[in-house]
């Protein structure tokens, strides 16, 4: 963005030149930026990484993840002292004698489907709710808007709290190893803050003159809330979705680590840190790893978020 | 002015009411109820002991019928009796919730006291080592875990090397009124519950100055030659912390919701470690009790801070 009283140096004439050749759109614009991003991009590296293990579990852990060696409890890392190493667990095991790495890389698996899982259920509901709430205006955006008001005023986690203990020891809540019942919960709880965000977006396009344009040649709502509000209103929920992943794992991890969470002996990050905790002066590695994992995950999406934000929204970049 | 008040109160009862149904409901609709506990412990109670003792609760009633018991008590100050510990609901939350808020306070007053001069070095020497150094801790302090930092506060600063206390809020025995033994205790839990706050209060600082920064007035300072210390401290610094305090009631929402997971951890006295043992053993009075208590005290502090808002600006009146 030259000013117009710069002079039109050759520096400027090739800059021109580069824009006739070659016209980038906002997110190809936004891509190029978000490509020049180290943070963001080691970030994702992390996650794609995390991402490769949690899908071929099965073919990289060494060991099955619930099996238990009674006789070899709580080994030490492959670096540890020679008579608590067994070099067949690399990272040693817990106090059940079980492969810690094969217990971290089947833990991503669970992290990885609770980032992503109730995520998408959080865009689908928040952008639907928040657009036509925003669009209709009157009384839908009342109604809608009191409803989201409930579950804002209600404390997060106790909100999760109050589900999971209800829920967890029933037939539904035992379901696949708690899972689904976890991914109702989160997205229950946090899709408001998607709708508030995308509501406000709505109520301040709406106004643009090319939603009159669009409305003056006859397009019907939903054709303007599909084709029209919704690509301009995207920017934002991509970024807060690329911190919703994160957080939603975060939740994963603390309920499972107040023992309200995903049932045992599925392994998660969370759940290794809960029961690592009891041999914890003995032997600290069964809580370290899963700990590490938990903060590596969590800084890589931090950084990619803020990498987003960064190239979507240049205005935000200081 | 009064008008956006009222109608703001307003709008908060059916939200009220809203939370109390769900909670309700989650309770009553799910299965097994608080008798199931009690009889748990005496084996040869007979049927129609167990149904008696159904009746004599209500628990026998339509649940529609019973939520609106509730409400009618609820509106006559009673919050009825805890099945767990046979004692009033009220006296509970009474004895719970000063506790919370001592630890909300102080978590508050950490996050302030670290987190805003933290974000002012960090604009003030923006590009910097230090400024990489504190971008770092900020986003840790999104990243870690806040039940992780607790379980590591006390295992290397109360079990390790014991400096601090492993939990509670006094040392048994300790006098009501021993406030350097309270404290002592509170370090660890505030610490913990105010690490998120810091490292948001630091960022939003950070982002908040460098705004202002740009701005006429502080050009304006500049060129009158008074020292970059004077500019940035006295102009920049005033200027930008009026979005903290208007932000304040996302800061204490966030409190409420965490101090779930501190309290757990800590053993501290207070409304969320109720609210998880309550929940675990369906003695709903004292979690309906406790939903009550927190999202009032959320419903009122979002009340505060759009009145703040529309005091900074009165656009948002509307």
């Amino acid at each position: 963005m030259a000013t117009i009283a710069r002079p039109l140096t050759q520096d400027r004439a090739a800059e021109l030149n580069v824009l006739v050749r070659k016209q980038r759109s906002l997110w190809q614009d936004a891509l190029y930026r978000l490509l020049r991003n180290k943070a963001a991009m080691v970030g994702l590296a992390i996650i794609i990484l995390v991402g490769l293990a949690a899908i071929f579990a099965p073919f990289i852990a060494p060991w099955d993840p619930i099996l238990q060696h009674p006789d070899r409890n709580t080994y030490d890392p492959f670096w540890g002292s020679p008579q608590y190493i067994d070099h067949r667990f690399i990272l040693g095991t817990d106090q059940l004698g079980r492969d810690i790495l094969s217990r971290l890389i089947y833990s991503a698996r669970v992290s990885m489907i609770i980032g992503f899982v109730p995520v998408t259920l959080i865009f689908v509901i928040g952008v639907s709710v928040g657009m036509v709430a925003g669009y209709a205006g009157g009384w839908t955006d009342q109604i809608l808007m009191r409803v989201t008001d409930i579950v804002y005023a209600f404390p997060d986690l106790l909100f999760l709290l109050i589900i999971m203990a209800t829920l967890r020891g029933t037939d539904v809540g035992k379901f696949g190893g708690g899972l689904p019942l976890m991914f109702v919960a989160i997205a229950i709880v946090n899709w408001v803050g998607m709708a508030r965000l995308m509501r406000g977006q709505v109520l301040s396009l709406k106004e643009k003159e090319f939603v009159e344009a669009a409305r003056c040649i006859g397009a019907t709502p939903s054709r303007i809330l599909i084709r029209h509000l919704f690509p301009n209103a995207l920017a934002p929920a991509i970024v807060a979705v690329s911190f919703a992943i994160p957080s939603a794992m975060l939740t994963e991890a603390t309920l499972s680590f107040l023992g309200i969470g995903v049932i045992p002996p599925t392994p998660t990050w969370g759940v290794m840190i809960n029961e690592g905790f009891a041999v914890f002066t003995t032997s600290p590695w069964p809580v370290v790893f899963p700990a590490l994992c938990i903060a590596v995950v969590m800084l890589s999406f931090t950084f990619l978020g803020d990498g987003l934000r960064d190239a979507l929204d240049p205005r935000m970049k200081i | 002015m009064s008008r956006f008040v009222t109608r703001r109160l307003l709008q908060a009862i059916p939200t009220f009411f809203g939370i109390t149904l769900i909670t309700f409901a989650l309770f009553r609709l799910s299965p097994g109820d608080p008798v199931d506990l009690l009889v748990f412990g005496v084996p040869d109670m007979t049927a129609a002991q167990v149904a008696a003792l159904r009746h004599a609760y209500g628990l026998d009633q339509p649940v529609p019928i019973q939520y609106l018991n509730w409400l009618l008590r609820f509106l006559h100050g009673d919050f009825g009796q805890s099945f767990l510990y046979h004692r009033p609901v009220v006296e509970m939350i009474g004895s719970a919730l000063p506790n919370t808020i001592q630890l909300a306070l102080a978590a508050l007053l950490l996050a302030l006291v670290i987190g805003v001069p933290l974000g002012a070095v960090a604009a003030r020497s923006r590009g910097s080592r230090l400024d990489q150094a504190i971008r770092i801790v900020a986003v840790g302090g999104h990243a870690v875990p806040g039940f992780w930092f607790g379980l590591m506060f006390i295992l290397v600063l109360s079990v390790q090397v014991p400096l601090f206390p492993v939990s509670g809020m006094l040392t048994l025995g300790a006098s009501q009124w021993d406030i350097p033994d309270r404290l002592w205790h509170l370090v660890g839990p505030a610490l913990t519950l105010s690490l998120a706050g810091i490292a948001n209060y630091s960022r939003l600082m950070r982002t908040e100055i460098l705004d202002v920064i740009r701005q006429d007035f502080v050009r304006t300072a500049r060129a009158k030659g008074l020292r970059e210390q004077s500019v940035l401290m006295v102009h920049a610094l005033r200027n930008a912390l009026l979005p903290l305090i208007t932000g304040l009631g996302g800061v204490l929402a966030f409190l409420v919701s965490g101090a779930v997971i501190v309290e757990s951890v800590f053993s501290w006295p207070g409304m969320g470690r109720l609210a998880y043992e309550a929940a675990r053993s369906k003695d709903y009075p004292i979690v309906m009790a406790v939903v009550v208590t927190s999202s009032t005290m959320l419903l009122v502090s979002y009340i505060l801070r759009d009145i703040a808002y529309s005091v900074a600006d009165p656009r948002v009146r509307r």
